[in-house]
């Protein structure tokens, strides 16, 4: 690695500074499971590296009125494993599960997960699914911004240079809504999804109709994308059995996804289409009381 | 420029002088010569440099070395009693969980950290434990194996 200097602020508002002040040469680093990773590769090169692992009471994992909310240097694996993530949003809790390994995950942090902003990340599609927000802290004040509108570009985010994430806010399900992620994968362990895709589906209790529903694929574009027009396809329906592999067509088409080391763009539009059909079914089985 | 790091290697005490770009592995290995520690690819991927920080498995390869300030580390070195191999090493010898050797330690401690934290894990529950460490010699079963029988053991 280059040498860098190691900023080590007590606040989140003295790191805003430090970012302001340093501009361009300074980078943000919690676990550092990812920009350690590419500052051995010598891909970023930072003159300053602003630590926030000494930033008080930002580890916290916290219940709600109507949300979650877990702080930017809560790890992924005290997510994974948290009792609170596992009754209220296991869906999360599954999903941690399989990213990396558990080496990784004692270390890395949700936050620093999203603001690293890997087309591949698998958190980022199903808390857009659950409608997420991003507390985010600058020198001028605090905003909120839904993660839906985070992602820019590969490894690109809406944080201006000064601005830092501080909290994840998840809203919790509400009844008859239900939400999974899957991820398609060469080895069942440690891999980047080459399709991620996260279902959330919000069920009428009445008569059983779709009234909702969100279908976000991760891996297959620059940022996470919705399946809008498969999306619309679900709104006012009965879920039947020709009608879900019909809208996995659907969004295997609307979407145009990338090629790159891990698959052909073909392949990928086809795991687009299983794995839709497949996450459908899934969040439908657990909507009507089935495998949780 | 360098800064001190005080930490505590296998129960003993050490006060260094670390450039803030050196990792932790490096420090294990030069700074400190426990070379039982490995470096393998590098970037996160094979878990030959796990170790256990706080009671907890880390690859080292990736962590900043002054981010385990005044943290308690624990190397594959620290785990013989005298004469006497800890259990799990001993498991993996008897097992023929080892070829060449170089996965071993990491494999070890990932292992160690999970029976300390659940004493009697599944089958599933160690494959999860040790899926972000690789071996290109033996293949998995004896390893598996070997943990399962410390798991079962008592």
């Amino acid at each position: 690695m280059k040498r860098f200097e190691l900023l080590e602020p007590n606040s989140i508002e003295e790191a805003c500074r430090l970012l302001s002040q340093y501009g361009e040469e300074a980078k943000v680093i919690a676990g550092g499971t990812a920009l350690v990773k590419l500052m051995k590769k010598r891909l970023v090169h930072p003159s300053y590296l602003v630590n926030m692992k000494g930033v008080k009471d930002l580890g916290f994992i916290r219940e709600g009125k109507d949300r979650l909310t877990i702080g930017a240097l809560a790890t992924l694996r005290e997510i994974e494993k948290s009792s609170l993530v596992r009754q209220r949003l296991q869906v999360v809790a599954e999903m941690v599960h399989t990213i990396g390994s558990v080496q990784i995950r004692n270390v890395g942090t949700l936050a620093g997960n999203l603001c690293f902003a890997d087309p591949a990340s698998d958190p980022a599609p199903i808390l857009i699914a659950l409608g997420a927000n991003l507390k985010v802290v600058s020198l001028e004040g605090r905003r909120v911004l839904p993660l839906e509108e985070f992602f820019t570009d590969f490894y690109e985010t809406a944080l201006s240079r000064d601005e830092i994430v501080e909290e994840i806010q998840i809203p919790f399900l509400p009844r008859g809504s239900e939400a999974v992620y899957l991820k398609h994968t060469m080895r069942v362990a440690f891999d980047l999804a080459i399709v991620g895709v996260a279902v959330r589906l919000d069920m009428s209790s009445k008569d059983g109709v779709c009234m909702n529903s969100k279908i976000v694929l991760g891996g297959v574009g620059s940022t996470p994308v919705r399946a809008k027009k498969a999306e619309g396809l679900l709104k006012g329906k009965v879920l039947g059995d020709s009608l879900i592999p019909e809208v996995a067509v659907v969004a295997s088409t609307e979407i145009d996804p990338i090629q790159d080391v891990r698959a052909s763009a073909e392949y990928r539009r086809e795991m687009i289409e299983v794995f839709v059909e497949r996450g459908i079914k899934e969040a439908l089985d657990r909507a009507n009381g089935g495998a949780s | 420029m360098k800064r001190e790091l005080q930490l505590k290697v296998n129960g003993e005490d050490y006060t260094l002088e670390v450039e803030p770009q050196r990792t932790l592995l490096e420090v294990i290995r030069n700074d400190l010569g426990l070379t039982g520690t490995k470096l393998g690819c590098g970037g996160g991927e094979c878990g030959a440099c796990t170790v256990m920080l706080d009671g907890k498995a880390v690859k080292s390869c990736l962590m900043l070395a002054l981010d385990a300030k005044g943290k308690e580390i624990w190397t594959i070195e620290g785990l013989i009693r005298g004469e006497e191999l800890h259990p799990l090493q001993r498991a993996f010898v008897e097992r023929g969980a080892i070829q060449c050797g170089f996965c071993t330690p990491g494999m070890i401690m990932a292992s160690k950290a999970l029976l300390d934290e659940n004493p009697h894990p599944s089958e599933q529950e160690i494959k999860d434990a040790l899926a972000g460490n690789l071996c290109r010699c033996t293949g998995y079963v004896k390893i598996l194996e070997a943990v399962l029988s410390v798991a079962r053991a008592d």
